[in-house]
């Protein structure tokens, strides 16, 4: 098939923004004057002019930590430059809790690991960066880093937490509010065809059934709008998943429920992949369950799951002889509420797929359809 | 007779369901009130009762317990009944013995229904 799997986003921006490359170093240094580097008091000076603070700090001979460098604006603001440090020991300088939140990151880094967290202090958010520093014999000589002050960023990222978690019991009530008259819509339409078959004649009856159908419809839409809600939230549990045994029961599943169809169903031995088992389970039904309702208008299908290679990492696929789509529409696939094909052929929310790339995009993968019209789909993901 | 009671404060859902019921041959005793429920089932004695996840004014586990604990009401057999998306969380909070959501197909709930009334035990 003629197709190329996509480039990365952030390699398509690298290409565009690189301007091309002509050698202008011969001209350029006829011009340019070469300087020779600040010193330290100038370096001292840009230091200081940061809103930053930039740090050193050694283990003294009574194991303790201590600072010979402390410097930049929110150094000054807290009275913590390297003046106002020298000679005392961590514990020293800051509340206690603020040292029981330090001191396990700085032996970390002591030990030779780079770390990166963030601490409050007076409601306040500073994001710091201890970096080790290593001697010729690989010990660590000292720890250095940078603090830099994350209030802001820190505030936003607690209202986005709790707006979502508001945004999810909004969606358990509306979902839970909206199936109750579907209820009794449902309730009473059943009601009908038991009570009044008879009353209704053959177009009252094919009337009612439109309206069950309609009624089924909605509680389907429901239940996948809240699947798609769920896809993007909640904690990221990676543990390793047998994919293939994964893919062979949910297949058997569909052919227990479609047991008039011929479908032929293929799935790789041996398919593993590190992710989330519930989301990857949401992603295997979707891909099989479309694979299974794009073939069902053939007499005859055959739906195959698969690993492959793209950019050296693994790609799953999953494959059918069905309907397929034309490639002109293959950026509106993965696009919520997005149909290609009319409800009259297949049926379909159009949610699918777009929780699909979702669960993918979560796991820091890529998802992509290749297709023609009548000669199948394949759709493959990394994970 | 199979004799179900329904908890529900919709209702629609509740004279919906029970017709439905009553057509399929059970004996349906029903409730829309909260503060009744528990005296509903000491004084008729249903096999199943179809109980309502969500319903104002009931703490839907706190009842399951006390009704569990009493030995008037001990042998009722409860199923959740549930337009939550999460059914089978619902059961397990509730410590109910089945769940069935809304909507629901009648075949579904005439089978959930049936295996509840005659328990092995």
């Amino acid at each position: 098939m003629g197709f190329a799997a996509p480039i990365s986003r952030a390699r398509a921006n690298q290409a565009a923004m690189s301007p091309p490359v002509t050698d202008v170093r011969a001209s350029a240094a006829a011009r340019i004057p070469v300087r020779t580097p600040p010193s330290g008091d100038e370096m001292l000076q840009i230091i200081r002019t940061l809103p930053d603070v930039v740090f050193r700090c050694y283990k003294g001979e009574d194991g303790k930590i201590y600072w010979d460098l402390n410097e930049g604006k929110l150094a000054e603001e807290f009275h913590l430059t390297t003046k106002e440090v020298q000679g005392k020991p961590l514990e020293a300088l800051f509340p206690p809790d603020t040292v029981a939140r330090l001191m396990p990151e700085f032996e970390a880094a002591f030990r030779g690991e780079a770390r990166e967290f963030t601490n409050e202090l007076f409601g306040r958010y500073f994001k710091h960066y201890p970096q080790p520093v290593f001697d010729a014999n690989g010990r660590v000589k000292y720890v250095v880093g940078f603090i830099s002050e994350v209030t802001s960023l820190e505030r936003a990222q607690q209202q986005l937490s709790a707006a979502n978690k508001e945004l999810e019991s909004f969606a358990y009530t509306v979902s839970h509010d909206l199936r109750t008259p579907l209820t009794v819509i449902d309730t009473y339409a059943q009601v009908l065809r038991l009570q009044q078959a008879d009353a209704l004649g053959p177009d009252g009856r094919a009337a009612l059934e439109r309206v069950q159908n309609a009624t089924r419809r909605m509680a389907q839409l429901i239940d996948d709008l809240l699947r798609l809600s769920r896809a993007t939230r909640g904690d990221l549990k990676r543990e390793p998943v047998d994919l293939t045994a994964l893919a062979t029961a949910v297949a058997a599943d569909l052919k227990l429920r479609n047991a008039a169809r011929q479908v032929e169903f293929q799935a790789q031995p041996g398919m593993t992949a590190v992710a989330d088992a519930r989301l990857v389970r949401v992603v295997m039904e979707n891909l099989l369950s479309n694979a299974w309702k794009y073939t069902s208008h053939h007499p005859y299908a055959r739906i195959e799951v698969g690993i492959r290679e793209v950019h050296g990492r693994p790609a799953y696929f999953v494959k059918d002889d069905g309907a397929g789509f034309d490639m002109r529409d293959a950026d509106r696939l993965f696009r919520p509420f997005t149909r290609l094909h009319p409800t009259a052929q297949f049926e379909g929310t159009g949610i699918g797929l777009a929780t699909v790339q979702r669960i993918v995009e979560r796991h820091g993968g890529e998802i992509w359809g290749e297709g023609a019209p009548e000669k199948g789909a394949t759709f493959t993901f990394t994970l | 007779m199979t004799k179900v009671l329904i908890v529900d404060d919709d209702p629609d859902v509740v004279s919906g369901t029970a017709t439905l019921l009553r057509l399929k041959g059970f004996d349906v005793a029903t409730c829309v009130d909260a503060r009744q429920v528990t005296g509903m089932v000491k004084a008729e004695h249903p096999d199943v009762m179809l109980q309502d996840y969500r319903m104002p004014g009931l703490d839907v586990p706190e009842l399951v317990a006390g009704l569990r604990r009493d030995r008037e009401s001990a042998r009722t057999r409860i199923v959740i009944f549930s337009a939550s998306w999460d059914l089978e969380e619902a059961r397990e909070r509730a410590g109910a013995d089945d769940a069935i959501g809304k909507p629901f197909d009648l075949a579904d709930l005439v089978r959930v229904l049936e295996r509840n009334a005659k328990p092995a035990r």
